[in-house]
Formats: structure tokens, sequence, C-alpha cells
């Protein structure tokens, strides 16, 4: 069952020049639940909103802890994500083993970089179905980075990715110059509020569904859920939604139907301006 | 495989052509070494003017006793370090530097086949609170250990003495009297070390200098005393 022609293995070129694999996996992290990275001076923060299939079900994990000084917020199929976390775990304890001391960020966004692209390149294999934002706190100060299953890996001042990110990231974009000298607390409640914009109306963060994670100078990386969300939460109860905003979707303006499925996907565009995103469907995982 | 030790595997198990000490002193801003520069054939000085310490970047030097082949081993092995490190944009630090040749050492003596060398890694280790010294002595067997001053070879016997008295308790050493005090063990050094030179070598690594290597006036010092000794012609 084939979209079309040229899209029946991932080292398919189209005659416009794509992979349509590598877009499917990229539409794969698109509809993924949203989270949300931003870093100052000396902190980097990531959000995230979990998902529980029913009632009955818990909320799926979406933040783990790398090292002490690092860690990853998964947006897309969270089983490939976690084997990618496994991943980085595993290249943080072999550095620590070999210098004694933490890995730079830098060595981690390579490793990633090389491991993604291969899966984009060889007979057989597929993608990973997943975006990563990786919150990390070196020498080189704090550093928020984004991959993608095309394995495009860059440094970021503030990103989000999943349903609907493109309202966060118009958030994000208007405030960006409050960031890099803001406390931790700023932070959170800066990616709470633009996370909190990726939510149709009728939805609201809640402590069950939102993790926080935080990591900086002096803050080895600390993951709070439950109970430690809360007060966060409160401290952002009192600032009114954002009304729609072109592309956002959240706020009064009823959920957009929606898109259509398989449409090529607008090229990845680190920080790009606002643009109404064919990402904003809102499939489960 | 019938050769002369009936087929088993042997590895060099002795020094050929060797350093003798070196001796290093942290001082306020930096750190200090200090090494001699003839290569002794056993007892006999083989070849002159021939440094013991390897600049590794600017904030990294590395100076050993002990054999000079399996050195320039050790130099290719960080060189590849080096490269690895920059690759990703990073500038190998001393105390990762410390901690893999630390692993190495131990490791190689585990397959009994030890580098025949003591390493003394120098350096000014960044932070976010403006960096500090850092001085690592690692023996051949992979023992190691971090301190403000150290010897290898006879001088760790003869000198480390002579430092401590000249350091402890003293406010912080400037890099001045760290050079002062090496170029006094230099002068001990060749009095009571046949292997030892008074040609050396001071290399400087600290917060505002840059790793350097710097060739020193050589020290006569004085053997009247000498005269005393019966054995002395």
């Amino acid at each position: 069952m084939f979209r079309n022609q040229y899209d029946s293995d991932v080292t398919v070129w189209s005659p416009q020049g794509r992979l349509h694999q590598v877009d499917y996996a990229v539409e794969a992290m698109k509809q993924g639940s949203a989270t949300v990275g931003i870093r100052s001076n000396t902190h980097a923060v990531l959000v995230a909103l979990k998902r529980a299939a029913n009632e009955l079900c818990s909320h799926q994990k979406k933040i783990y802890e790398l090292d002490t000084h690092c860690g990853v917020s998964i947006a897309g199929l969270l089983s490939d994500g976690r084997i990618l976390a496994r991943n980085l775990q595993t290249e943080c304890a072999s550095w620590r083993w070999d210098y004694k001391q933490p890995v730079p960020v830098a060595v981690l966004n390579e490793r990633m970089q090389l491991k993604l692209q291969a899966n984009t390149q060889y007979y057989g294999r597929r993608p990973f179905g997943v975006g990563l934002i990786i919150a990390g706190y070196d020498k080189d100060g704090a550093h928020i980075v984004r991959t993608d299953p095309s394995a495009e890996v860059a440094e970021m001042h503030a990103t989000s990715i999943g349903a609907r990110s493109q309202s966060a990231r118009t958030y994000l974009e208007r405030n960006l110059d409050k960031f890099a000298h803001s406390s931790p607390d700023e932070l959170i409640a800066h990616a709470l509020l633009s996370l909190r914009d990726t939510l149709p109306a009728e939805d609201n963060l809640s402590a069950k569904n939102t993790t926080i994670a935080v990591v900086g100078k002096g803050t080895p990386f600390k993951i709070m859920e439950n109970d430690e969300v809360a007060p966060h939460l409160a401290a952002i109860a009192g600032v009114a939604r954002t009304t729609a905003v072109a592309g956002g979707g959240a706020g009064g303006a009823p959920p957009p139907p929606p898109a259509p499925q398989g449409g090529a996907p607008a090229p990845a565009a680190p920080a790009a301006p606002a643009a109404p995103a064919a990402d904003d469907n809102r499939m489960e995982e | 495989m019938d050769g002369k030790y009936g087929g088993y595997h042997t590895n060099t198990l002795n020094p050929t052509c060797t350093g003798t000490s070196v001796i290093a002193v942290v001082y306020d801003e930096g750190v200090a070494v200090m090494s001699d520069t003839v290569v002794s054939y056993g007892k006999s000085a083989r070849y002159k003017n021939v440094t013991r310490q390897y600049k590794v970047n600017d904030r990294v030097i590395v100076a050993f006793s002990g054999d000079h082949a399996d050195f320039h081993t050790l130099q290719n092995i960080i060189e590849r370090q080096v490269s690895k490190w920059a690759v990703v944009g990073q500038k190998l630090n001393p105390s990762a530097l410390y901690a893999f040749l630390t692993s190495l050492m131990y490791q190689s003596r585990c397959k009994m086949n030890p580098f025949w060398n003591t390493l003394i890694i120098a350096g000014w280790e960044d932070n976010e609170d403006g960096g500090k010294p850092f001085l690592g002595h690692i023996t051949q067997k992979g023992v190691a250990f971090e301190a403000k001053h150290t010897a290898t070879g006879i001088a760790s016997h003869l000198l480390t003495q002579v430092i401590e008295d000249e350091t402890r308790d003293k406010t912080a050493l400037n890099r001045a009297k760290a050079e002062s005090i090496l170029r006094r063990a230099v002068e001990l050094a060749i009095y009571h070390d046949c292997l030892a030179d008074n040609e050396f070598e001071i290399g400087v690594v600290g917060k505002t200098e840059k790793a350097s290597v710097h060739t020193q006036k050589p020290i006569i010092g004085d053997w009247s005393i000498a005269e005393t000794n019966c054995q002395y012609e």
C-alpha cells in the first residue's frame, strides 16, 4: 500500500528530489504530543505534554534523563524514542568511563546526527519516527538541540516539536528576547505557556499530563512530575490564553480540521517564521 | 613460531633510551614543569638537546621520564585524542587527558606490556569560575594522583622534601618563585643524579600563559665541595 510510486523504500528518490519515506517519518514526529525546549545563558528547560491512551492507562513517559547534566524529550513514536534515549545514555556513560567527566553536548549531537542519517541512506532500513529535544549544560553553557528523522540536528535558542507545535513556536518567537536572562522558573513559565498554546480550547495543562525538566549551572538534570509540576502550573494559571494567531489554532478559535495525510510536508526549517503548517492534525500515537 | 622463546609471545620489558627525573610545581595561576634534555643509553649520555615535554594544546603539557620510544607511541595516541575532540569542536582538557592516560597505562600493564614511562600532566583547567591549575602524575603501572607539586624518578626520592619545604605554609607561589624552586631542584639533581644534565627546559601553562616550553640557561653549580670527596678525580 503506497501513496505513490516513489515511496517504496527509503533509498528511492522522487523526481522532485524528496525521499518520501523520510518525509513520512517526519510526519510521525509531527503527530506525537508536543514538547518544548528553551534555554537561557545558564539553564535549559524542557516541558512535554504526556498522552494516555485511555482512562485506565498511565501517561507515556516523554522525558528521559541521560546523565547528571543532560536529558532528552521525545515526540513521535515513543518506542523509537526510547531506543535513541538509551543510545544517548550509553554514549554519556561511555564518555564518563573514558574521561571521568560529563560528555560535551556537542559530542551527543554528532553521534545522534550520524545515527539518524544512516537510516535514511541504506536499503532495508527505516528512519526513526521521532524528533528529540536534547537539553544540556556543559563548559560551553546551556544547550537546546533539536533533531528530526531526516537527521537534521540543530542547536536552538528555543524550539518545539510535535502536534500543533507551530503554535508553541509562534509564542517562542514572540518572546525570544526574554529568554537569555530568564531565571529557571521564568524559563519554565515561558515553556509552559508556549506548550499550552498547542492545546485546543477545551483542553488544559494539568499536573498529570505535564512533565517539566530543568538543568543548568549548579542544577543537575531534574525531571518533575505530578505534585512537583503543580506549583509551576499554578504560576501561569493567571495568564490568559493567547487568542488564535495565524497557524496557531489555540485559544478561542475552533480546532482546525485535520490536515490531509501525506501531503507534502513543509521543509524542515529551524525557528522558521510562523506559517500555517500541515502539522496541526492531532493524531494519536 | 619455534623461535628463541619457544613460540611464546614476548614484550619488551625494559627501557632502552631513557630520560631521568621530571619536577613540576603548581603556582597561583598556573603550573611549571622542569625536565632536562639528555637521552641516556644506560649510564651513557647518548643524545643531547632532546625535549621530554610535549605540548598537547595551548592548555596542556605532558612531560615524561623513562623510555623515549614508548613516549613517542604515547604522543601518537595523544595526538589522535586531540583530533577526536577537535572534530566536535572541543579542546582536550588536562583532567580528561589525565583520566584517559591513567586507564591506558593501567590497561597496558595488565596486558604485561607496560609503557615504561612516568607521566606528568600539567595544564590549566577551564571552568565556570575562571579555571584552576591542574597537575597530575601517572606511573608506568597506572597508579595516578594529583598534587600541588610532584617529581618522578630519583628526584621523587631526593627532591620532594626540598620542594615541600619551599611550598608548605607559604603564601601562594607566583611563576617567578616556582621557576626559581625548579632551578634550585636542577642544581640538586645534577649533584646527586649521574643521569641528570645541566641543560634543561621549563614548560609553563597557566591562566594567562598559553602552554609553552622554554630552554633555560644551563646551571653550573658549585663543585668546590667535590674536592673533599676522596672518590672525585
